[in-house]
């Protein structure tokens, strides 16, 4: 039986239309958790004028949920902080979730704690952005980055300026650049504050264990919460059939495939490969990139969901080639969930969902001979591709809906998070 | 009527010229690509497809001088009713006002079709306005890094 004990969720980048893998999560964690009678109550922060975080209509929202505009000017963590501070008082949660947010979640932290000293504040991590100052992805030139704040802040110091001068310079700046100068994380003061503000947490969720081992080393405690999907729409699509050896096969890639970090480059040399050798496929990719449409190599621009669903049914294989450390990989669980083999690099939280050779095929990042290999032993052998793509239908029905997710990993979350009568007393 | 839309690097891109085939299907649809252009992508959408002595990525500002002569001749050659761009950045609008088209409209990055009403010297200003002021709190977070030094205790 749920709790009869009030939560609240803060979200700084929440929109729906999601932007991403963070706000799908919260909208699906948050559905269910009202579904199941926990009283919430979900505040999205929107910043006035921007494009690209908090643009959602909260009456649409399947739970109660509130949008607090902040105009432009005043993004900064004091006028949010005294925003939230108003729901605060009024709804008086026992327990605090900070959803997504970017550099700014550090110093609202601090504000919340000083506060509220007695409300225990939970944090989700969705990507990088509590080891990295540059950006949430942690990559550079071309590749992931192994340093961390905690570690070489100097460094970090430096590096992100580098990384955000030309937005900084000419004032044309993104989210994330807007969160790291409004929240002065270039400074002494916000280095120095860092490693307590997030030991502050009293709880950190990550998406895999690598992240919860990297904490470990900063003598920062984490709890792995993998992300989930609605399975319903992908298990209406049919497994894919056996096809003979003449026939052709697609190949799809989905998801924000023009981003540097997903590996489109490797997946296009991949099949160039491949093409030298045989004919009998094309790659479908969900690319506006169309200066690289060729007779095989065929990027679709965006699609709407429905389209997707019925590109995946088309489908036999689906290719991941990210080059990033994914943290989950929501478009890996989706492919899985369509009963088709997916060929991922094995790296970050794929490599936690993909049993290789058994739910899926794993390749070394970045390696497109590797790639073209795999995809050419999977275009040979229909069998392998039906019996792969049906044990990962099964393991994301069995691990990883919506419904699994938040019984066995959040509600036992809750209930340990929320403070007994004495610990309030 | 002649509508040309000048291609940009951009999600929007397709949704545009197929918004434009839609909306103005008894008029003549001009497509202005960089020069390696795939043009079967556009087959059934465009009544033409004019390739621009350009390769399709961002021009600094010397190949921008040399380049940006040749492109405006060939576009203002067409001689247009309308032209529609895909994003409000200083290079596009000039181009835009020098086209000689008779109406200019953008479609955005979020579908919007809308006149292009800003105009050169207002973008220009605000530009060099944000140019001084980002300059400014770059050297101010420059210093702010460098001089400040993290020491663990």
């Amino acid at each position: 039986m749920a709790t009869e004990k009030k939560i609240i969720f803060i979200d700084f980048n929440f929109s729906w239309k999601p932007n991403g893998g963070a706000d799908v999560d919260t909208y699906h964690v948050l559905k269910k958790l009202h579904e199941k009678g926990y009283p919430l109550l979900f505040i999205g922060i929107a910043e006035d004028g921007a494009t690209d975080r908090g643009k959602f209509d909260p009456t649409q929202l399947p739970f109660p949920a509130e949008r607090v505009l902040i105009p432009e000017k005043k993004w900064n963590p004091y006028e949010i902080f005294n925003r939230i501070k108003l729901y605060l008082d009024s709804f008086k949660p026992n327990l605090i979730f900070l959803q997504h947010g970017f550099i700014i979640k550090i110093p609202v932290t601090h504000l919340i704690k000083m506060y509220y000293p007695h409300i225990p504040l939970i944090s989700r991590i969705f990507a990088h952005e509590i080891f990295c100052l540059r950006n949430p992805l942690r990559f550079k030139h071309q590749k992931p980055c192994k340093l961390s704040i905690f570690e070489t802040p100097d460094y970090c110091r430096k590096c992100s300026l580098e990384g955000l001068k030309y937005e900084i310079k000419t004032s044309n700046i993104t989210s994330w650049g807007k969160d790291y100068i409004r929240s002065k994380a270039y400074s002494l003061y916000f280095i120095r504050n860092y490693h307590n503000t997030v030991q502050k947490w009293d709880k950190i969720i990550v998406y895999n264990k690598t992240f919860q081992k990297e904490l470990e080393q900063y003598k920062i405690s984490s709890v792995v919460i993998p992300g989930g999907i609605e399975p319903e729409p992908f298990l209406q699509i049919p497994l894919p059939k056996p096809k003979k050896d003449n026939e052709e096969k697609i190949i799809l890639m989905s998801g924000r495939c023009d981003e540097p970090t997903k590996g489109m480059s490797i997946l296009f040399e991949a099949g160039k490969r491949l093409r030298e050798k045989r004919n009998d496929f094309k790659i479908y990719l969900t690319s506006f990139n169309i200066s690289l449409y060729n007779e095989w190599f065929i990027p679709t621009g965006w699609l709407s969901h429905e389209q997707l669903l019925k590109m995946y049914a088309i489908a036999d294989i689906c290719v991941v080639p990210s080059l990033w450390e994914e943290p989950f990989g929501l478009v890996v669980l989706e492919s899985m969930a369509t009963g088709r083999t997916v060929c991922a690099s094995n790296i970050g939280g794929l490599s936690e969902i993909i049993q290789h050779n058994s739910t899926g095929i794993l390749f070394e990042p970045s390696n497109y001979i590797a790639l073209a290999k795999e995809l050419e032993n999977l275009l040979n052998t229909s069998q392998t591709r039906i019996t792969l793509g049906s044990n990962a239908r099964n393991y994301v029905i069995q691990n990883h809906t919506w419904e699994k997710i938040v019984n066995n990993y959040y509600i036992p979350l809750i209930e340990q998070s929320l403070p007994t009568q004495e610990n309030h007393k | 009527m002649k509508i040309g839309l000048f291609y940009s690097y951009g999600p929007h891109f397709l949704q545009s010229a197929k918004f434009l085939r839609e909306q103005y299907s008894e008029d003549e649809l001009l497509i202005f690509v960089p020069q390696s252009f795939p043009k079967d992508c556009l087959k059934d959408i465009t009544d033409k497809i004019v390739f621009l002595p350009w390769d399709g990525q961002h021009l600094n500002f010397r190949s921008a001088i040399s380049t940006f002569p040749k492109i405006l001749q060939i576009i203002r050659k067409t001689k247009l009713d309308y032209f529609v761009i895909l994003f409000e950045s200083p290079r596009l609008i000039f181009l835009s006002q020098l086209s000689k088209a008779k109406h200019r409209f953008i479609f955005t990055i979020h579908n919007e079709y809308k006149t292009l009403t800003t105009s050169l010297i207002s973008i220009l200003l605000k530009s060099i306005k944000n140019r001084i002021k980002g300059q400014l709190l770059y050297i101010y977070i420059y210093l702010n890094i460098h001089l400040f030094k993290y020491k663990k205790i």
